[in-house]
């Protein structure tokens, strides 16, 4: 998805996320104000970073945060586009234990810069080293854990066309 | 193929301004960690919340909001 100006780019982008959401929360995207191109990725987060209660019969929990960059199209005259640089989606029980939380961390200090995914205390599975485990993944998006939530955790879609939502999300 | 989507309101995204967010992350610092943005910033380059998986996605999640940390 390219747009003529990167301001456009980022509203663009934040606009099909809020979308994605809408599938299952009120809750809203905030972004910290980054509409132009920088070496430092611009950050943007479900409801300020505090968990959002989902419906369905599981109350489960959600947080996520994503960091984008703003760059210009490598296709000549295509425009400016925005692309992920790092998230971190968490899903809690509801006693706010973490079950699963999916981390791409690139930079800073950690060796760990592929994507993976943590199993927390909250999904309760006793070995001891899935505690602390990275375990790799390929890229997840904000509409593959949305789409996880309502297939495999029960969580009730709030709109009937989730389906062709997560799909326009992640392509 | 266009496809037609139902006609629910989907509420705005909010865009916070530098000020906003910092005073969200010093928030986000003092409730989790009870220390400033700074002083957590510190302690994590010091390696101190490491073998913690408890609060791994809350030390993650606060250290890449650093402008610094993309820096090291």
């Amino acid at each position: 998805m390219t747009s003529r100006t990167p301001a456009g780019a980022v509203s663009e982008y934040v606009d099909l996320i809020q979308l994605a959401v809408s599938c299952v929360s009120d809750s809203v995207v905030t972004v910290r104000g980054g509409y132009y191109p920088s070496d430092t990725p611009h950050s943007l987060q479900l409801n300020e970073g505090i968990p959002v209660r989902l419906g369905g019969t599981s109350r489960l929990w959600l947080s996520f945060h994503q960091f984008y960059r703003v760059s210009e199209s490598e296709i000549p005259r295509a425009g400016w586009t925005v692309v992920e640089s790092g998230y971190r989606y968490r899903i809690m029980n509801a006693d706010h234990r973490e079950i699963l939380s999916y981390h791409w961390h690139p930079g800073g200090r950690s060796p760990i810069a592929f994507h993976h995914l943590h199993i927390g205390n909250g999904a309760m599975v006793g070995r001891e080293e899935l505690q602390t485990a990275h375990l790799p993944t390929g890229y997840v998006s904000a509409g593959d854990i949305i789409a996880m939530l309502i297939r495999d955790f029960g969580v009730a879609p709030r709109r009937p066309d989730w389906e062709s939502i997560l799909d326009i999300a992640n392509s | 193929m266009a496809v037609e989507l139902e006609n629910i309101e989907v509420p705005q995204p909010r865009f916070l301004s530098e000020e906003e967010w910092q005073k969200k992350m010093e928030r986000e610092s003092q409730e989790n960690f009870g220390m400033s943005v700074a002083e957590f910033f510190e302690a994590w380059k010091a390696g101190e919340f490491e073998g913690k998986p408890e609060i791994h996605d809350d030390v993650i999640g606060l250290a890449m909001q650093v402008p610094e940390y993309w820096k090291l």
